[in-house]
């Protein structure tokens, strides 16, 4: 393996000490991120092995029915539960994201912009149990009276939505105001209003880092458990309205790790690698990063 | 950078002094069943004012993880809220406390007490509407416990269901989430620990527990063995033990242990 | 200006919804404010007394955990970053991919592999230290994929120049780069803050559930969050002290956004000629 990637003019260059140290120091680090890697994929494998070398796996991995206890493991309930969730929390936090930070980056004065983004910091640190209360408190007694049991993929994908806003709209304005100031100024200079600089200039360089932070978001949107098991309702079967309970891959993980042994056990960590698989596959379709 | 660097470096090194002037305590960990994690903390602070030379390390992660921390030797005592089981092996266990689990309404609803066979029409889901059993007007919401959980075992065995027998519409996994989701639905009928549900109706909640076959789920009731739905909750250890972990499962189990155990709403032996 | 009013209307409806979800929060506020609760012990499982020994496992967690975050992920960014986006290096292409996967697994996933590798096979048992070794491995792609993307949005054309102006890379990354990516750097610093405060799954396994005062980042200890989590689904009685110690975080982390400013100061070297010019966005409250 090539240990750093330029044996390019600016190596040949006359480096000081310093610099021999963080050319290390890099190398190190991707070493190191290779090997925790690979040490996650091999935990989790390992972890899944009893279950995928089980007969029970294959029989019935593809239906709806888990009932560990009676050798019925079927997650295509959970797999869709999990990708409705979070397309349907994306739907509504990706918009409100990229809105708020185009008003935090170019139309609220410098001082506003400080106290929201400091307090969009604030929100962004309570823990998504907090949020989770506020949909199993305050938002389902109302609904219950008039849609019950309420619990669902409506409040989970708004509570879900909220977990996302805070950190999202602080990762879309930083893609958005980084070495935008030169930008503005030339803008201004042509007379070009700064709503159209935004909607022909910014956003469209901007696009590919957008999605970058839009596939982050929906990665956090996969890996979060708690909040939307508080308001899930968690019976495991394929959501027939807004309003019927569903359960979601992690939520799985969450409840029954705990007391899981054995086969079921190892069916749980065979959960978090199609956890896995899904965010590939979101990724394949996201498209290549390149492109 | 500079200065996370140092503050970092001074938490560490700090930090190892002192480790090193802790050295000859003896430690003792104990990990398992998110029920009995916070009891056996206080229990064990408890202790460790008797005796200044132990320090008990409480960690939670559920029953199984207990019994299977303690196998691989990873714990010097286990927590588990369910009776052994012949698969378990060849380990010890202590009970040092009880937990009942009572049967849980929303306030709103009229219904007070039901028969075991009405418990079991409803799980199964051949009540659909509270008014069959005289309630009022509202869709039964049945809330049961994830897969595995004691509190499902215990049911399941009580009743003498299948887990596929329960028709639930709502799943949850801790006590107080279970008394939240049933305090956030009109409808809605599941079962919590008898200590949890104490609290919970002393408290202004929107929960009541119902009485089952006639006996209400009190600690009073499960003393006087009136009321039988209950689970002994358990230190288990395999092995040999230390003398430390020793003393600690005589400590709770003594008058003195057992009186802590009452004081903080579990029921005692 | 239509623009200018839709998006002031988003940003409107995400605090209107954020000051209902803390509305709990603040009202519990007054509460957390009383110097006795920020040292003294839980009491009764927590439903008394204050969370003393919880702040500063969390505060003991939250140090190491971004030092070890800025430490392995900066030169990782970096590295990433200056890497052609055509390139062929496979190694480059799989941290990419591998780190986008990762940041999606869920928190308990990242628990259990703590407890298994750092509790089990390093041997630190549940500890400080394992706790915010399992935490930084989580914040770490979330932390990487932000500042390189902020790397990678700069102009193309100031590499060129540093490299004809024959700086060392050093110099270039942390006096040049470094400074104008300011405000993704942090994003991605307070974001890795709000992260490490926030979680919960990944510390219950690791740091662990221990109220005692850690003597060493050897030892057990609580976090904030696991302890609103065990106050609120656990233990009963006891939701106003877990509204009362996310008070606490809320606090916090206003103090760690404050910090923020000088940490990174000392990470871009103070001010550079092109970022004084032209940096006059906001990149910090109370900046």
């Amino acid at each position: 393996m090539k240990l750093g990637e330029s044996r390019q003019p600016e190596r040949k260059m006359r480096q000081n000490w310093r610099d021999r140290i963080f050319e290390f120091w890099i190398d190190l680090t991707r070493l190191l991120a290779c090997g925790g890697i690979l040490c996650i994929f091999v935990f989790l494998g390992k972890e899944a092995l009893v279950f995928l070398k089980a007969p029970e796996a294959s029989q019935s991995l593809f239906q709806l029915a888990w009932f560990p206890s009676e050798n019925r493991f079927g997650i295509m309930a959970m797999v869709v539960g999990s990708v409705l969730v979070v397309g349907l929390s994306l739907l509504q936090a990706w918009p409100i994201a990229r809105a708020s930070a185009i008003y935090l980056g170019f139309f609220s004065s410098p001082r506003t912009s400080v106290w929201l983004l400091g307090s969009l910091q604030l929100m962004a640190a309570i823990p998504s149990v907090v949020v989770g209360l506020f949909g199993l408190s305050f938002l389902l007694p109302i609904l219950a009276v008039y849609f019950p049991p309420a619990f669902g993929l409506l409040v989970a994908s708004f509570v879900l939505s909220f977990v996302l806003l805070p950190s999202l709209i602080i990762n879309v304005h930083a893609m958005l105001v980084i070495d935008t100031d030169p930008l503005l100024e030339v803008g201004k200079s042509l007379g070009i209003s700064t709503p159209s600089l935004i909607r022909k200039v910014i956003l469209p360089q901007r696009r590919r880092f957008l999605r970058r932070a839009l596939i982050l978001g929906a990665g956090r949107a996969f890996g979060e458990t708690l909040a939307v098991l508080l308001v899930a309702g968690n019976n495991i079967q394929l959501p027939k309205g807004l309003f019927e309970p569903f359960r979601t891959l992690n939520a799985t993980i969450a409840l029954e790790m705990s007391y899981a042994q054995g086969l079921h056990r190892s069916a749980l960590f065979f959960l978090g690698l199609c956890l896995l698989l899904l965010v590939c596959v979101l990724r394949f379709l996201a498209g290549r990063e390149n492109a | 950078m500079k200065i996370s660097l140092y503050i970092a470096g001074s938490l560490i090194l700090w930090g190892s002094l002192g480790s090193s002037a802790a050295a000859s305590l003896q430690k003792l960990t104990l990990s398992g069943s998110s029920t009995l994690a916070p009891l056996v903390s206080e229990i064990a602070k408890a202790y460790e004012k008797n005796n200044a030379n132990v320090q008990l390390d409480v960690q939670t992660g559920g029953s199984s993880k207990g019994l299977s921390d303690c196998r691989d030797g990873l714990n010097d005592l286990g927590m588990i809220s369910r009776p052994l089981k012949p698969e378990d092996g060849n380990v010890r266990a202590v009970p040092i406390a009880r937990d009942g689990i009572a049967f849980m309404l929303n306030k709103t609803n009229s219904l007070s007490s039901f028969t075991g066979e009405q418990v079991v029409r409803i799980f199964r889901g051949e009540i659909q509407n509270w008014k069959e059993l005289g309630g009022p007007d509202q869709k039964v919401v049945v809330v049961n416990k994830a897969e595995g959980r004691a509190a499902l075992e215990l049911f399941l065995q009580h009743f003498k269901l299948k887990p596929s027998d329960v028709k639930a519409s709502l799943i949850i996994g801790d006590e107080e989430q279970g008394l939240k989701t049933i305090a956030s639905n009109p409808g809605a009928i599941g079962y919590v620990a008898i200590s949890s549900a104490e609290l919970a109706s002393q408290g202004n909640s929107q929960v009541k527990s119902v009485a089952l076959d006639g006996a209400i789920p009190t600690t009073d009731a499960v003393l006087k063995g009136s009321y039988t739905l209950v689970r002994p909750l358990s230190l288990v250890q395999c092995g040999k033990a230390k003398p430390a972990a020793e003393g600690f499962i005589q400590f709770a189990s003594s008058p003195e242990g057992q009186k802590l155990v009452k004081s903080l709403n579990y029921i005692p032996l | 200006m239509k623009l200018r009013l839709s998006t002031g209307l988003a940003l409107f409806y995400v605090f209107a919804i954020g000051v209902a979800v803390l509305a709990p929060v603040l009202l519990h506020a007054p509460g957390a404010l009383r110097l006795g609760f920020w040292l003294e012990e839980p009491v009764r499982m927590g439903r008394l007394g204050g969370v003393g020994p919880v702040i500063y496992s969390t505060l003991l967690i939250n140090a190491l955990t971004l030092t070890f975050v800025c430490l392995l992920g900066l030169p990782l960014a970096v590295g990433l970053a200056r890497q052609p986006k055509t390139s062929s290096d496979w190694m480059t292409r799989w941290i990419r991919g591998c780190l986008d996967l990762l940041a999606a697994t869920p928190s308990i996933v990242y628990g259990l592999f703590g407890f298994a590798f750092f509790g089990r096979v390093l041997g630190l048992s549940y500890s400080i230290l394992s706790g915010s070794l399992t935490l930084s491995l989580m914040i770490l792609p979330l932390f990487v994929r932000l500042v390189e993307d902020a790397l990678a949005a700069l102009d193309p054309d100031l590499r060129r120049t540093a490299r004809s102006l024959g700086l060392s890379e050093w110099t270039a990354t942390f006096k040049i780069y470094m400074p104008l990516i300011r405000p993704a750097l942090l994003a991605a610093l307070i974001l890795a803050w709000t992260r490490a405060i926030g979680e919960t799954a990944a510390l219950l396994y690791t740091s662990g559930y221990s109220l005692r005062w850690p003597q060493s980042v050897f030892e057990s200890g609580r976090s904030l969050s696991v302890h609103i989590f065990d106050l609120s689904l656990n233990v009963g009685g006891a939701d106003a002290q877990a509204y009362r110690a996310a008070a606490v975080i809320l606090i916090l982390t206003a103090a760690f956004s404050f910090l923020s400013r000088f940490i990174i100061r000392g990470l871009t070297h103070g001010k550079t000629a092109r970022s004084s010019q032209h940096n006059r966005k906001p990149e910090s409250p109370l900046w």
